[in-house]
């Protein structure tokens, strides 16, 4: 009898591919999902190059010290995207999933939702590179206090990676340990526990770009006032603890639905 | 419409990992008009800068560009070095 329910219909269609054809194809485009992670540090690093080009223009003699400290916080600015980067080779050249035992349909999802988890990376890309920017500024309007807010910039750049860094750890067990590929009977619910363990991490956008902002304000802060460098770190740090907290929700619920999931028990 | 074969399904994720990849291009395009927007206002603040500015500008758009050539080169490679089809 043909059944008339579509996912059901879809479903059945996908599962009569080779189960190595649909993980290949399911690798396909998670590498592409992955790779949207790319808008953060264009947009940043585009802000850092922008400042770059106001710091140059504003005090022409120090055009050389913000131009380095442009670069290096461009080059943090650049990490999420090449943990993106990262992530779609490892689906594309060395797939860890084509070699895993269980049910098909839910590996194949595990390398679209690792592809998806990557995407979290726009946040941190788009906020260190509003710190870079906010760096070479600092630099610019005041060279003696360049030092302690470059400081700043780099400790700020690094909490507001810590998203994108969940999102890494969620996409690598995703493709090489993801507890749901084995012994399931509810195929579906786990398929798309799976798919929403991935989904979930794209909150990390958020504190990705908040805590950046929190970066490059105290930059400036650190910048227009070093003496008071250590009160304006403990304010930033502050609110960046508590920015973070949607992304470790995020994470949380991510967690949940790989390892506790409570809904495959309520079937 | 003849039967779809496992080549075929990878092949064609593969057209929809590539178009996905270069959704990317959003960010190096926003952050580069913004650079090259404050570069025009550098240069009319201060325009005996201009070489210099410019310069700055376009170091930093460069570096911009990196993420939308990550995404190029993995929607090259899905299209034209597939090496998902090898495995199958």
């Amino acid at each position: 009898m043909e059944n008339t329910n579509f996912i059901v219909t879809f479903l059945n269609w996908l599962l009569s591919f080779d189960k190595k054809a649909l993980i290949l194809g399911a690798s396909a485009i998670g590498a592409g999902f992955a790779m949207i992670a790319g808008i953060g540090p264009g947009i940043g690093q585009g802000y850092a190059a922008g400042k770059g080009a106001e710091a140059t223009s504003v005090n022409p003699k120090g055009s050389k010290h913000s131009t380095m400290i442009m670069l290096l916080g461009a080059g943090i600015a650049e990490t999420s995207g090449i943990l993106s980067l990262v992530i779609a080779l490892i689906l594309l050249f060395g797939n860890p999933l084509i070699k895993q035992d269980g049910d098909g349909l839910i590996i194949a999802v595990s390398a679209i939702s690792a592809g998806i988890a990557m995407i979290a990376g726009i946040g941190p890309g788009i906020g260190q590179g509003y710190a870079a920017g906010k760096g070479c500024e600092a630099a610019s309007i005041n060279p003696d206090g360049s030092r302690p807010s470059t400081l700043v910039m780099l400790l700020g750049s690094a909490v507001a990676q810590t998203s994108g860094i969940f999102s890494l750890v969620i996409a690598l067990i995703l493709m090489y340990a993801n507890p749901l590929v084995t012994g399931h009977q509810a195929t579906i619910v786990v398929a798309a526990s799976t798919l929403g363990a991935g989904i979930a991490m794209i909150a990390g956008i958020g504190p990705g770009v908040g805590q950046g902002y929190a970066a490059g304000k105290g930059t400036e802060a650190t910048g227009r006032r070093p003496k008071y460098q250590s009160n304006i770190i403990k304010t930033m740090i502050l609110g960046q603890a508590v920015a973070q907290t949607t992304g470790i929700y995020a994470l949380v619920i991510s967690l949940v639905l790989m390892f506790a999931n409570p809904l495959v028990k309520l079937l | 419409m003849e039967p779809i074969t496992g080549k075929a399904l990878v092949l064609a994720c593969s057209a929809i990992g590539a178009g996905l990849a270069m959704i990317a291009g959003i960010g190096p395009g926003i952050g580069q008009g913004y650079a090259a927007g404050k570069g025009a206002e550098g240069v009319g603040r201060q325009p005996e800068a201009q070489g210099d500015i410019i310069r700055t500008m376009l170091l930093g758009a460069a570096v911009a560009e990196t993420t939308g050539i990550y995404g190029l080169i993995i929607a090259l490679v899905l299209l034209f070095a597939n090496p998902l089809i090898k495995l199958l």
